[in-house]
């Protein structure tokens, strides 16, 4: 080996150096990227909540004051909206757990068949806004709808009722996907141990499977919780006079220009969303530590009776959730719902501006937030996890809040801060698609950065340490390795974000403008104008083109089959 | 310098406490050199520290005369196999073989001719166009040690490469490495907690114990001549007594025993551990004791004996304390003794090994 000459080590030196920079340029960019778009907006909220305002000027006229939180919780019917969020929130998590755990336990400690298809019809409510179920409901139940007309009957689906039919069936997949997860992870062999103990199958449930999973079933609660209260498009739809605190920002700020009672509310809204993300991720972490690696048994046959059981019951939600969407395509082809029974597609030329597209709009929007939002989180995931910088713990911070933000007061935030000339931003985002993109990618932050830090977790370290012992320098060993070894959660990553950006209603609907509609958007303005039969033709339109594009994005990332070999030299 | 590789007073400190305290260690051209401990005596540490992967906090390591302390794993340019293989999982057998090469910008035809060559030597030619999961663990970590050598390291650095396999296959494969070290002439650094691998293929053992180096030597040297009660336990086995030595005889307080034996006369009236193997004790049930000291001989009842292929483990209760006797089987078998019969046992005078307690 030859003696390297000083200058060389000078020159490794350097690009040592360069490397550790690189990280901190990058992660350090990521979170003044956060700070501007997440902490800075909010921060505004909470400081408006709490400034004075003149409801002649239409502004804030500077001061602090409690006045704004004074004339909230002074007015009986400011207050009532707090009541019913967190009523409909209490209903909604109390039904949607317990359906989601009875399903998740279905399909992973029975043996019913056709588990993967369950499976995956019980994802169908991610495919669309969250107005869908809202939709669906009144064209059955409504005042008008089929099943009220068909069976006479007599009851009021709009109101509380309605919004917690609709939370339930919108958050039954997130339930449902952790509750799986939970049931599978933990070792069932528990359950077997009990029972050749001589504990009867209900003693054995609640004695072991209920307490090995509690953690998991209070994070699904939290979970549910949260997106129950911070839903605007339901409530919106079939709520009617009952008004929540969702509902309440948007009317206050778009019906009367009255921000400052949008910012209080707002801040209202922040606080039981926040405690029940905290709970989530508090349960999350301690679920996570319950899980065991051990490999799977075979589950035992379930008996006939439960298992006729679970069979009908999986396949009555299953049937449900397909129906609030099939109603909703259906109707989009009948020219008249319950009055003209004839076929049209009429419903589909969109009188509205923008026209068809606006889906376009959307399609492009959605695809520059799949593609930015995933590289970002994945970059992200990567800094914290693996090269772990001194400010790696206030960067996972700040990428783990934007989940606690509901999404319509992260837009209440984006519209007052950057309407003003606050860092010059407004030209550029101001009324401006790019608005939106920026948003959509900070709304789902958390999701995507932590999928991707619990990826980095499963890369052995030694695997970036072979390849720079190999002499890959960092880029070349990300380029190389980590991307590589990540492509698949990558992929996931994509369609998560392209899915949320297509479907969002609440964190965008204060961001569109007359120069950019987006589809979610239409289908909720052509809902609330009564034109029902366009509103369907659009969401129905999201959902197939959200369909396809996941279909699509599936192919390409299928895994390549790998043979084992039979091993001879050994 | 004949030197490789020199380690001058290195520790390391996570946190307040040392995980590996002043190293001091010169490792040869060609050699294979083992460091072995058991979980936790900081001896991944010293190796990921000459590696590159951990910062040195105190000390020097140099290698051919240069300071190695603030160089990145890529410019030590050491080659180094990985406990979990840690090959890349998205690329074929000589995709990963070839990473190294083409990090070093070796021409293509260049890198072609190595793979070969390399598949070759670790004997996976039919592999090449195989991706890691279709291969075997051994042929997994064959893959590995392939891509360690490709970019012709003078040091390869092996951190319990074996650990993760069958114990037959573990056999095997030590034995490959260690012929192909001697092939190719490369200086291997070797860390495992199994003291029959680092036995039967090391050039030297160095035996760590919390942190620090109980003793470095040759194997026969570790196993014979233990330098401290620690190695004595932790390679093979041992029976242990404690006692004092007076008058060429080892005294238990309160106990019977006058064992005479073989010591250090600086240790005459201290009070010392004493050991003495296994295989050392013999089993004298019928022969002729006369010309044996009597202080040695002790009467006891075997409790059970273990059936070890070449060796029977026996299990004598002496009354206050039992001891392991190793037989061969064919002596045993001869003996007829079974479990719960009387077993005069004599331990040779010149089998004990002492450890002064001071």
């Amino acid at each position: 080996m030859s003696t390297v000459s000083v200058q060389e080590i000078n020159g490794e030196k350097q690009k040592v150096l360069s490397e550790k920079f690189l990280v901190y340029l990058v992660g350090g960019l990521i979170g003044i990227f956060l700070i501007i778009f997440m902490l800075l907006p909010v921060g505004n909220i909470l400081r408006l909540s709490v400034t004075e305002y003149s409801s002649e000027a239409h502004d804030f006229i500077g001061g602090f004051t409690f006045k704004n939180f004074i004339n909230y919780f002074s007015k009986p019917v400011m207050i009532q909206s707090l009541y019913h969020s967190l009523w409909i929130a209490v209903w909604s998590t109390i039904f949607t757990t317990i359906l989601a755990f009875m399903f998740a336990y279905g399909l992973t400690r029975t043996t019913i068949r056709w588990k993967k298809t369950l499976y995956y019809v019980a994802m169908v409510p991610l495919v669309a806004p969250s107005l869908l179920q809202a939709m669906a409901l009144i064209s059955l139940f409504g005042s008008n709808g089929l099943l009220t007309q068909l069976f006479h009957l007599n009851w009021n689906i709009y109101g509380a009722n309605g919004i917690i039919i609709s939370e339930v069936l919108y958050s039954f997949p997130h339930a449902m996907v952790i509750l799986y997860t939970t049931l599978s992870a933990v070792d069932s062999r528990l359950d077997e141990a009990a029972a050749s103990l001589g504990a009867p199958g209900i003693t054995t449930f609640f004695k072991i499977t209920l307490p090995t999973t509690k953690y998991g079933i209070f994070s699904a609660a939290a979970l549910v919780f949260n997106l129950a209260i911070t839903d605007f498009g339901n409530p919106i739809i079939i709520g009617r006079g009952y008004h929540v605190l969702s509902t309440e920002i948007y009317l206050q700020v778009i019906g009367m220009q009255r921000f400052d009672l949008g910012t209080t509310i707002a801040v209202i809204l922040l606080v039981p969303s926040l405690i029940a993300f905290m709970l989530n991720y508090y349960f999350t972490k301690k679920s996570n530590a319950m899980i065991s690696s051990l490999a799977k048994p075979e589950i035992p046959p379930t008996r006939p009776l439960k298992k006729a059981a679970f069979t009908i019951f999986s396949w009555t939600i299953a049937f449900i959730l397909v129906s609030v969407l099939g109603v909703i395509v259906v109707k989009s082809f009948f020219k008249v719902w319950m009055y003209n029974w004839s076929f049209t597609t009429s419903h589909y030329h969109f009188k509205i501006p923008g026209g068809t597209g606006v889906l376009w709009t959307s399609f492009w929007i959605s695809a520059i937030v799949a593609i930015v939002g995933s590289l970002l989180t994945m970059l992200n995931g990567y800094i914290i996890e693996k090269k772990k910088p001194f400010f790696a713990q206030p960067l996972y911070l700040l990428s783990v809040v934007p989940a606690a933000i509901p999404g319509l007061v992260m837009g209440l935030g984006y519209i007052l801060i950057f309407n003003t000339r606050f860092l010059n931003l407004d030209n550029i985002f101001y009324g401006k698609a790019s608005i939106v993109i920026v948003n959509v990618i900070v709304a789902n932050f958390t999701l995507g950065t932590l999928s991707s830090i619990s990826n980095m977790k499963n890369i052995d370290n030694s695997m970036e340490e072979a390849a720079t012992s190999l002499g890959a320098d960092t880029v070349r060993s990300f380029v190389r390795v980590i991307f590589p070894l990540n492509r698949v959660s990558f992929m996931s990553n994509v369609i998560y974000y392209f899915m949320r950006s297509m479907v969002t209603i609440s964190a965008v609907i204060f961001l569109v403008s007359p120069d950019v509609h987006l589809a979610a958007i239409a289908v909720i303005n052509l809902e609330k104008d009564g034109l029902e039969g366009p509103s369907s033709a659009m969401a129905t339109l999201i959902v197939v083109v959200v369909f396809i594009t996941i279909g699509l994005l599936a192919l390409f990332t299928r895994q390549k089959k790998v043979s084992k070999v039979v091993d001879i030299e050994d | 310098m004949a030197d490789n590789l020199v380690l001058e007073g290195v520790s390391k400190k996570f946190g307040k406490s040392y995980a590996v305290r002043n190293i001091n260690l010169e490792i040869r051209d060609g050699e294979f050199l083992t460091l072995l401990g058991p979980s936790g005596c900081g001896k991944t540490t010293t190796l990921r520290m000459i590696a590159g992967f951990e910062t040195i906090t105190e000390g020097t390591i140099t290698y051919k005369g240069k300071v190695l302390n603030n160089l990145t794993p890529q410019q030590r340019k050491f080659g180094i196999v990985f406990q979990s293989y840690a090959l890349f999982p998205h690329m074929r057998v000589d995709e990963n073989i070839a990473f190294g090469l083409k990090m070093q910008k070796y021409p293509k035809d260049k890198i072609d001719s190595r793979i070969d060559e390399l598949l070759g030597i670790v004997g996976l030619e039919n592999a090449k166009k195989k991706y890691p999961a279709e291969l075997s663990g051994g042929m997994q970590q064959r893959v590995a040690l392939a891509r360690a050598l490709a970019p012709h390291p003078d040091v390869i650095l092996l951190d319990e490469p074996l650990s993760a396999l069958d114990a037959k296959i573990r056999v095997k494969l030590r034995a490959e490495i260690k012929q192909l070290q001697v092939k190719l002439g490369v200086t291997m650094i070797y860390v495992t907690h199994d003291q029959e691998e680092a036995l039967s293929i090391s050039d030297r053992v160095v035996v760590m114990n919390q942190g620090v180096i109980e003793q470095v030597d040759v194997p026969v040297q570790i196993y014979k001549n233990p330098k401290s009660e620690y190695v004595a336990d932790f390679v093979g086995s041992n029976n242990f007594c404690e006692g004092k030595l007076e008058n060429g005889r080892l005294r238990i307080d309160g106990k019977p025993y006058k064992f005479k034996l073989d010591y250090d006369p600086s240790l005459e009236l201290k009070p010392v551990t004493a050991a003495i193997r296994p295989e050392r004790i013999e089993v004298v049930n019928g022969v002729d004791t006369s010309k044996m000291d009597p202080g040695n001989i002790l009467h006891g009842e075997l409790l059970v004996y273990t059936f070890l292929g070449l060796i029977v483990r026996m299990i004598v209760d002496i009354g206050d304390k039992k001891i392991n006797v190793d037989v061969l089987e064919k002596n045993f078998s001869k003996k007829n003794i079974s479990n719960g019969d009387k077993v005069d046992l004599y331990l040779p005078p010149e089998g004990f090994i002492t450890f002064s307690k001071e």
